[in-house]
Formats: structure tokens, sequence, C-alpha cells
């Protein structure tokens, strides 16, 4: 062994996390220079939300949460003080960053745990880390790269206790999964798999009695459960429905209420289009060749031979399937909404609706890169074949301009509200406030305003909105509203129920399709 | 009877019109027996000297001019100081208390009636304020001083070996019998009264100076009230003092220990601790007369602080304990290893638990270390004389010893140990309780941990669990925090090299170890946890061995709350010790982990109820929140929040944890019901809070062998 091989064997950990951080630090600063950091709707928001609990007229953890689960918000603290690190967007990055890194090691974990070869472990993390769409979306503040490296962890220490029967690997478990269910529901779904999954590994193959098994279930379930209950809490005391996330006026529930009432849901009730949907969306995220790579991956491992911890391989299989099952089942059920152009739906006869939300398929990536680390397992000597499909993937989804970019720049998740924005940068002052309310719509708007969230008085300063929506001359120089969006508080309250009387204090400064933005009409004599 | 000498110490000043017929009553008085009078005379200006000498030709007269500063009580010391005899009469020369009394006095003492008997003055001749006066002093020194003796009697017989070793020093010519009779008391001397007539002064003059007088014994019997009371040595007949032994407020001590008596947890708490406890009080209740808003923020503020340190430092050690798991483990290789295994000595205290001896000595039986090398030393009490009895009748295998403690107080098992501790022939040395079921590899494990170990381990302690785990509700929630207690908590302690209290037994030691460290402190009612302390202070801390002791957890709850308020109170106890010179244990590394370990974990068993209060009160009575928010700054209501919710679900899964490690999966669930176990350790704390105060040394005798009798029932 030569002094090179040497050093690379005696730091491995390190060299590999130092190479997947530099590939994450490069992707970051590509999406800074071509400026598609901050193009979904939904980057701005979870900033702002974040941002809220430290910059808002009545700031505090109550800022927290509401439809959004709020780990993601958490982690974001430390760096959304900075006014620079909001507005570029880097305080929502680095936590992704950092979650693609650990990500892409899970799965390089998850692999040598159910193989033990390094080579198709590395081979595996590759096709995590050069997922292009994977890659941007790591560069952004969305919350599907802190699910997924959590997702991916969660397995890695599953495949661990699975292996060893070990519970020290359950405290891990339950801490991953406990994080997963307060960043995305498909951690709840997740986790029940995982729950399931360790019951039958202490019935079936511990032989654990029922209560022994109980209990170890417990170590795991019980932290996931109470992760849980935190949200039912957080809900009734913050907003006084424990159900709120899932039934309040901003939930996922009531948006694709009024997308079903305006143009129906075309993968609601309809099995073969959910899996149909869902599976060009898996597709578009990985890219062709790396899924079938990953697919005949598990295939040829699984098959023919009998192994000796199939369970395991088994077990693995289901857990990291169970968030693909999760999302079909989420659009079956009408719970959420994917459009990707194979399906040719448009909803709003815009062409830019017939892509929204398509980055959901990236949960699938773990799946997929781990099947490709059992490809090679198989058979080694393909190992610099799967490296070149896996590069050949990137370099063809770079040429087609990734799915994810696709739906931040064009697509329905795209921020197109420049106009609204630049109006209320140039008109409102530094000293004055803004009655706006933070819908899906507004909240952008007001990040791209760059002025100081405490210049907006909204819902979650409950005092101060009572007050201001009660009597907004007394309170706010300028209103900000969205008269076509029926989840607009202010345009129920103000638009719809007291025009006139609102009229008589506000002028209209400014409007285009976006929304409108009204002065206060004598500002000394009204305040 | 035999006969009594005495020697009769009279001071004198200006008394030469009575001397004469002082004398001779004396003489009649005691004409039975071998006597001395000693007059000491303070100068008198009058022909009192001419006078006292006139008659020494007829009686036995020694006379000394007085030495020193003036005053009766001085006069006495002197008299005291040259006194040949073993009986010591003071009497005034006034001839006001009748001396025909002394000899029935003095049979008192010949008759071992008493130690010191004094003239009570029942019958009082003199004018009303002077009666007065003395009934009022008598009934003051009585409350204070718990004497039901006329203290401030003129005349009094006692034993000469009553003040032999006593450090009289009377601030005043009048105030040395309060604290003769102090001392006396102190000692363990047996004080008895003796009903005289006080008669009228019939010649010379009273030289009482009633104001100067009832300043001077006031003040003296306050300082006497509020000074530390002294550890008074014990001496045999022979006047040889007894080792290991002293008087401490009238009863006598054995310890076995040459641990100082200041540093042993003879008194809850030093004067300073008293007045810096009162002074806090003080602080708190001022606060909050002036301002009780800003006080009680204040309070909530520190509190919180508290408890969110404390969440912090436990996940820390929680998840230290897993990545840094420093338990000692020999292999199986070294354990099995053909080899000359040094001598060790088994400590086993029993009290009155002649039921789990069969099972102990089983225990020790099974124990995998070559026999000849062992030495298991029954440490019995004299007055058990049932266990004695019954043990005395097993036919026990040659390595047992039994021991028998001498009756004395203070009756504990840290005394029977250091009784064992001084004749113990081990290398290696180990407590088991009498229903312990130890690892039975576990003694070659500790010889081997402390091979493997430096002279900085100073204990090994081994893990303790139970038994009877699942008898009932109550040994599952006992077992969880075992667990968690054994297979975390003390993993992570360890791990930073923290204060370790020791469990009480299964704790391993190189005997000469123990024999540096003095053995235990037969005062603390958990004298493991102070031995765990006094290890850190000399600079040695404590391993833990990965080998455990099975005991049997308590099923009953009663004789659960016994046994918790006891170990909290000796908690307390330890505390309160060791902080005595604060300096001592703050100099230390461990400083902050003594004062989290010993002293916030006690503290928060008694806040524990107050803050589930305000909880509940919180969350059912909406028209208080906005009140209980206020007291909170911002951040500290953030911390609050966290401690509240995270905290407690943390420890609840901490215990799951435990048990998990403990391989009883079966429990896990039952941490849920903690909360309750949680109740129950506060309703104890208060409980050992109020035997720390009146009845500081008692010690809450555990019943063991409850789960025999449960299983005799199931059997039968």
């Amino acid at each position: 062994m030569n002094a090179a091989s040497a050093f690379v064997q005696n730091h491995f950990r390190k060299i590999l996390i130092a190479a997947v951080g530099a590939i994450s630090a490069g992707a970051w600063l590509v999406a800074y220079l071509t400026q598609t950091v901050l193009v979904y709707n939904d980057s701005m928001s979870h900033l702002n939300i974040s941002r809220l609990v430290v910059d808002s007229i009545q700031p505090g953890f109550a800022q927290l949460g509401s439809v959004w689960l709020p780990l993601n918000h958490v982690f974001s603290l430390p760096f959304v003080w900075s006014d620079w690190a909001w507005q570029t967007g880097l305080a929502g990055s680095v936590v992704s960053m950092a979650s693609f890194i650990i990500a892409t090691l899970a799965v390089y974990g998850i692999v040598i745990e159910l193989t033990g070869k390094r080579l198709a472990a590395l081979i595996g993390a590759a096709a995590a880390a050069l997922n292009v769409n994977f890659l941007y979306l790591q560069a952004t503040p969305l919350t599907e790269p802190l699910y997924v490296a959590l997702f991916a962890a969660s397995v890695y220490f599953l495949a661990k206790y699975l292996r060893s029967g070990d519970f020290q690997y359950l405290l891990p478990l339950a801490i991953t999964c406990f994080m997963q269910v307060l960043t995305r529901y498909d951690g709840w779904f997740v986790s029940a798999a995982i729950a399931l999954v360790v019951l039958v590994y202490e019935l079936k193959i511990k032989g654990q009695k029922f209560a022994q098994a109980v209990g170890h279930l417990s170590l795991f379930a019980l932290p996931v459960a109470f992760g849980c209950l935190l949200w039912f809490g957080w809900n009734l005391v913050i907003f006084g429905d424990p159900l709120y996330f899932a039934t309040g006026p901003y939930s996922a529930h009531a948006q694709q209420a009024i997308i079903e009432q305006n143009a129906g849901l075309v993968a609601k009730h309809n099995l073969f289009a959910a899996v149909n949907i869902f599976g060009y969306t898996v597709a578009e995220n990985i890219g062709w060749l790396v899924l079938y790579l990953g697919l005949s991956g598990w295939l040829v491992y699984l098959y023919p031979r009998r192994r000796e911890k199939l369970h395991l391989i088994l077990a693995v299989m289901t857990v990291l399937v169970s968030v693909i099952i999760f999302n079909i089942l989420s659009l079956f059920l009408g719970f959420s909404i994917i459009n990707i152009p194979q399906v040719s739906w448009k909803p709003f006869g815009d062409p830019a609706s017939s892509i929204f939300n398509v980055r959901y398929g990236i949960m699938a990536l773990p799946f997929i890169a781990v099947g490709v680390g059992l490809f090679v397992t198989r058979w080694r000597i393909v190992a610099p074949i799967a490296l070149m499909v896996i590069l050949a993937q990137a370099a063809i989804t770079l040429a087609h301009i990734p799915i994810t970019l696709q739906d931040g720049t064009v697509g329905s998740s795209a921020f197109r509200s420049h106009a609204l924005a630049q109006a209320v940068r140039d008109r409102v002052q530094p000293d004055d406030k803004v009655l706006v309310s933070l819908t899906a719509k507004m909240m952008p708007v007001t990040f791209k305003s760059e002025l100081e969230m405490r210049q907006f008085v909204h819902e979650g300063a409950t005092d101060e909105w009572n007050a201001a929506v009660a009597d907004p001359h007394t309170m706010v120089d300028w209103i900000l509203l969205s008269p076509d969006d029926g989840s607009d508080a202010v345009t129920n309250e103000l638009i719809t129920k007291r025009t006139s009387e609102f009229l008589s204090h506000y002028e209209l400064a400014y409007q285009d399709q976006d929304g409108r933005l009204y002065q206060l009409k004598n500002p000394v004599s009204s305040r | 009877m035999p006969v009594a000498s005495i020697s009769v110490v009279i001071p004198t000043l200006n008394e030469e019109a009575n001397v004469a017929d002082l004398v001779r009553r004396l003489g009649d008085a005691l004409g039975d027996y071998r006597y001395e009078l000693i007059f000491i005379d303070d100068h008198s200006s009058d022909a009192t000297l001419g006078a006292i000498q006139q008659l020494q030709h007829r009686y036995p007269i020694r006379f000394e001019l007085k030495k020193g500063k003036p005053g009766k009580s001085y006069s006495l010391l002197q008299g005291f100081s040259i006194a040949k005899h073993d009986i010591i009469v003071m009497i005034d020369a006034d001839l006001q208390y009748p001396p025909e009394a002394l000899k029935p006095m003095v049979d008192m003492l010949v008759q071992d009636e008493a130690d010191v008997v004094v003239a009570n003055r029942s019958k009082n001749h003199t004018g009303a304020v002077r009666r007065f006066t003395t009934r009022t002093f008598n009934a003051v020194s009585g409350a204070l001083m718990k004497l039901d003796v006329d203290v401030q009697s003129g005349m009094k017989v006692f034993r000469k070996k009553v003040i032999r070793h006593a450090k009289l020093n009377p601030k005043s010519g009048w105030t040395l019998d309060l604290e003769l009779l102090t001392h006396a008391r102190d000692a363990g001397y047996r004080i008895a009264g003796y009903d005289v007539e006080f008669a009228q002064r019939t010649a010379g003059e009273s030289k009482v100076k009633w104001l100067k007088v009832s300043k001077d014994v006031g003040i003296s019997t306050l300082a006497l009230r509020f000074r530390p009371a002294d550890y008074v040595p014990l001496y045999d007949s022979k006047g040889e003092r007894v080792p290991h032994g002293f008087h401490y407020r009238g009863k006598q001590y054995s310890t076995y220990t040459a641990m100082e008596p200041q540093n042993l947890a003879v008194d809850r708490t030093t004067f300073a601790q008293q007045l810096f406890l009162f002074g806090l009080v003080l602080f708190a209740a001022a606060g909050m007369i002036i301002d009780w808003y800003t006080a009680l923020f204040t309070i909530v503020t520190l509190v919180t602080l508290v408890y969110f340190s404390d969440l912090l430092l436990n996940l820390y050690l929680i998840a230290r304990s897993f990545y840094k798991n420093e338990e000692i483990r020999p292999t199986d290789q070294q354990v099995q290893a053909q080899r000359e295994w040094p001598r060790y000595t088994v400590f086993c205290p029993l009290y009155k638990e002649t039921s789990v001896v069969p099972q102990f000595v089983d225990a020790m039986s099974q124990l995998d270390y070559p026999k000849d090398k062992l030495e298991v030393m029954l440490l019995l009490e004299e007055d058990d004389t049932d266990t004695i009895a019954v043990i005395r009748s097993m036919n026990l295998p040659d390595f047992f010893k039994i021991m028998v403690v001498p009756h004395g107080l203070p009756k504990t098992k840290p005394k029977a140990c250091n009784y064992g501790l001084a004749q113990a022939t081990g290398e290696y040395s180990v407590i088991y309780d009498a229903e312990d079921i130890p690892d039975p590899l576990q003694l070659k494990k500790a010889v081997l941990a402390f091979e493997q170990s430096g002279p900085e381990i100073g204990c090994v302690q081994a893990k303790l669990n139970y038994y009877n785990w699942n008898q009932n509700i109550l040994t599952r929630l006992f077992t969880l925090e075992y667990s968690l207690w054994f297979n975390l908590v003390l993993t992570g302690l360890q791990s930073i090299y923290s204060v370790i209290p020791l469990g009480g037994t299964s704790n391993h030691f190189r005997t000469s170890d123990l024999r540096a460290l003095d053995g235990w402190d037969p005062f603390n009612v958990t004298e493991d946890a102070d031995l765990g302390i006094r290890i850190v202070k000399r600079n040695m801390r404590t391993a833990i061995l990965d080998s455990t002791t099975l005991e049997e957890a308590n099923c009953e709850y009663g004789n659960w709350l016994k046994q918790r308020s006891r170990w909290i109170k000796g908690y307390m106890q330890t505390y309160l010790v060791h902080m005595r010179r604060p300096s001592a244990i703050t100099r230390q590394r461990h400083a902050l982990t003594f004062q989290v370990i010993m002293g916030a974990k006690t503290l928060v068993l008694f806040l524990n109820p107050l803050l589930w209060v305000m909880t509940l009160t919180y969350f059912f009575l909406p028209g208080t929140r906005e009140f209980i928010e206020s007291l909170y700054l911002t951040p500290v209501f953030y911390m609050g929040t966290v401690t509240l919710v995270m905290g407690n679900f943390l420890y609840m899964y901490y215990y799951m944890v435990g048990a998990a490690k403990q391989n009883r999966p079966e429990l896990i669930l039952f941490a849920l019901l903690i909360p309750f176990y949680w109740l129950m350790m506060s309703w104890a704390a208060f409980m050992a809070l109020r035997d720390l105060i009146l009845r500081p040394h008692h010690w809450h005798k555990t019943k063991h062998g409850l789960h025999l009798k449960q299983l005799q029932e199931t059997t039968e």
C-alpha cells in the first residue's frame, strides 16, 4: 500500500465528507450565480417563516408553523438573523446542503450495511450526490433535502438495528424519525412503516415475547408519537385547534379543495393516474437511466439466490419504498397534487400549470441510489459502467434543464409577482406599516420587497392584526392584498365586507394581476 | 458502701463571721468520709483569713489566696484544680445552703444515682426579688438549656472526672455554674437535684450585684445555648482516652472511625450554616415583603435556569454514557485465568433480618472465588439476640466470620462496617447487604479492575438491580430507576470523572484505601454517598464495573417511602457535611457536579410539586395565565417550556432506555407511570426533611425478605 492509498484508507470518511461537501458547495455556487436559489415561492416562504421569529412585529417562536412542519425553519434560525443570509437564501440553503451531505453518507451507509462492499456503497452514494435535481434542491431553502436526509438516515439506523439486533440503534432511529415527523408529513407514514418493521422483526426474527417486542417498539415509537403530539399541541396552543394544520384555511386540504373546485384533481380516486403521475415524477427527478439501473440493482440483488439476511434487505426496501407509496396515496386520496408535463394535464389551461410540485419525486432517490449500489455489488466489474451511467444521466438532465428548476422558473411553483414586490419596495418607507395576509402568494412578495418583516402586520401578530383589521387607518399606512385569492384574509375582511369604509381611508397605489397595494390617504391627520 | 473521699471547695470574700460555723457544720456533715476543705479567698479585707487559719489545726483545711481575676467562678476553678479527692463539693461560705444536705447528696454519687447533684433551693427564705430572679432564671435556663435543676445553686456535688477534661472558661465571676452543668450534660454525665432550704444570710454581706449578675448570666446562657456543642472524648475508669468514641449533647457514641467528630454528620448544620440559611430565608422574606413581584420573578428565573441546566446536563451525561462508556469490563479469559487471587473481605451488616440469611449464605457460597481467600464478616448487633442465635445455630461454612458489634450509639450500618474494617484481613473489601445476590464472578472482576487501574481508582462500584423486578408496579418502577441510574447516569458521571455517590452495596475497595479514608461516617444514613464524596476529595475516583448485584426491590409503598426518605435525608446530610467548609469542595474540579448531584437533585424534589401545581394552574385556570407568563422573561419562558415539554418527555425516555440497557424491555412501557413515582419521591423528600430536623440519626430500617414472604404465600 503506497502512502496515498494509506492516507485515503485512514481518512476515508473525512475525504468522503469533504468530497460530497465540495459537490454541494459547487452546486450552490452555480445556483447562486445563476440566481436560481430563490425562484420557488415556497423557498421564500420558508425563509420568511424563520425570519419572522426574529424579525416581526411580534417576534418569537409562536411565528413558527401553521401548515408547514417547523423543523426546517428551526434549523434555519441560527442563520436567518443575518439580513444577507436571509435575502440570498443561504440561511435555508445551509440546512439543505448539510442535509445533502447527510443523505449521501446515509445512502453509502445503507449499502454498506446491506452488502459490506465499499465500492458498491460509493457508487450508490454517487448516484445520490450526482443527481442534478437533488443538487439543485440542496441549493435552495426547500424542505425536501432535509427530509430526504432524515429519511435516508433513519433507514441507515434501521439497517444497523436489524443487522445487529442492538436496541441502541433504535435511539438514533427514533431521533431521525422524530425529526422526520416534524419536517414533512411523509415522515408520519414512513415512521408507521418503520414501526411495523420493528415489531415484525422483534417478534419473528428475534423471537421476543409480545411484551418485550412492544417494549422495544415503544423505544422507537414513543418519541415519534411525541413529535406528532407536539405538533398537535402546538396547533392547539397557537391556533386553538389541534388539527388546524390539516383543516385550516392554508392547509393542503383547503388548497386541494380550491383546485378541485376549479379544475378537478386528476389523480384523486384514480390509482392508475396517481401511480402514473408519481412514476413520471420520480423518473424526471432521478433520470431514466439511473432509475432503470437502480431498479435493476434491487432485482438482481434479490433474485435468484436465497440470502441469509433476506429480512434485512426486504425491511430496508419496504421502508425505502414506503415514502413512494405515501406520495401515491396522497395523490390518490386528493391530499396533494403533482402536475407533470408527461401527463399533459393543465388544470388552469396555462402551460405553466403543467409543472407543479414535481420535486416530490426526489423522495425516491434513496431507494434508487441504494439500488444502484446493489447492482454493483452483484458484479463489481460494472462499477465503472454504473458510474458512467450516473454521469451520463447528470449530463442529460443538465442539458434539458432539471425538472425541479423548471418548476421553479416556469412551473406553477415559480415566483412571478416581481412587479408587485417592486411596487411595494419602491413605495413603502422604512417606518411604514403594511397590513398583509401572509398567504402562499403574498409571503414571497413580502420577501422580495426586501422590507424588514417587522413592517408587516400579519395574522401571526394576533393583537396588532385584530386591531389593524378592525381599524386599519389607525394602524397601517399600506394594505397589500390579492383580490382573487379566496384565502387572503385582508381581501375577505376589507374588500369583500367593508369596501366603502375601507376606501374612505385608503386609495389604490398600485395593482396588477398578482395583487393590489393601497395607501393611506391622509397619513398625518389620521394616525 | 465504699468510703468516699471528698474535696470541698469554698470560695470566700469577707466571710469572717460565717467561716467557723461553716467549717464546724461541714465537719459534722462529712464526718463519715475522708475529706478536705479548700478555701480560696478572694483577698478579703476582713479577718476571714485569720478565722480559717485558726481552724486549720482541727480540720483538714487547705487554704490559698486567689490568683488571677476576681470573682467566685475563678475561685472555684482554682479550688477544683488543687482538689485531691474524687468527689468535689462546692459550697458558698455564707451558710445560706445547709451543709447537712451534703451527706445525702454525696450518697447519691456514692450509690451511683448521679454524677452531679445540685442543691435545689426548693424552700427559699430570701427576699421576693431574689426568689423571683432565681425562679425566672431557672425557668429560662430550663427551657433554653434543657436543665431541670437549680443552675445557679451555690452548692453542688460532682465527680472530679466531670471536670477533668473540661475546658471551663467562665466569662464572668458568676457564670461557671451553667457552663459546668452544660459541659457535664454534653459529656453524658447524669445530673440530679436535691431539695434544700435556702436560708436568709445571718452574717456578713451579700456580694451579689443583681443587675450585673443577671446581665452576665443572661449573656452567658445565650452564648452557651448557641455555641456549638463540644465533642467530649471518652475516658475509661483509669482516665485513659477511649479511641473512636465521644460524648455529644449528653449521649455517648462509639464510631470505630478515626474521623474527627467535626467531620461527621453528628450535627445537621454548623452555626455558620444556620446563619446562612437563616439569612437566605430572611432575604427571601424581605424581598417578598418589599417587592413581592420582583422577588417572585427572580425566584422563577433562577428555578427555571436550574431546571434547564439540569436538562442539558442529563442529556449530555446520557449521550456520553453511550459513546464514552468507561465501564470496566474484564474479559472472560482474565476472569477464568488460573492464578493466585488476593484475600477478600466481605462485610455484611445484619440487623433483624434472619429471613434472608439463608439466601445470603447461598449467594456467598456461589461466589466463584477461592474460599480460602474469602472472609465473609456477618456484622451483627449485640442487642439483636434473635439474629445472633439463628446465625450461631446455622452450620456456616468456614469462610464466614460472626462479629458482634458492641451495643451503643449510633446503631447504624456504617458503624458496623467500621467495626468490621478494623479487623478485616482482606487485601480487598466489599459490602453486601444481606438480601444481595452478587454476580458470582464479581470479586474476581473487581480484583482485575483494580489491577488494571491506577491508584486513582479508590472504589469500584458494581451495578445494582433487582431480582423481584416484576413483583408489582412499585418494583417495576424501582427497577426502572435503578436501571437508569446504573446503566446511564453513573456511567455518564464516571466519564466526566464526577462526584459519584456510591450505591450502598457492592462497593469494592482496596482495604488500605478504605482505612486511609477512615471508613464510613457512622452518623450518615447514606454513608455510601458520603464516602463517594470523600473519595474525590482525596483525588481518587470511582469506576463502574460491568457486573451486577441483584437486590430485593422494595415492594411495599410504606416501606419504600421510609427507605427513600432515609436516602434523601442522607443526601441532605452529606451535602451539609461537605458544605461545612465549602472551600474544600469548591477548590475541587468536581465542585459543579457535587452541587448538581448532591444539591440540585435533592432541591428539585422539593420544587417539583410547586412547579406541578403552577403548571396545572396555568392550564386549568386560564385566568392565571397572563400573570404566570408575566413572571418569565421571554428567553426564560422558552427555557421553561422546553424543560416542561421536552424535559419531562426526555426524563421518561431515559428510564425506557435504561430498562432496555438492562435487558428488561418488558418494563419500558411502565416508564409512562414514572411521573407518579416522582410524586412519591417528592413526598419522601418532605418526610426526609422532617426527619432531618426531628431525628437526624434515625435509621429507617428497610424490611427485607418481603419477596420471600410473597413467594411463600404463592407457593402455599
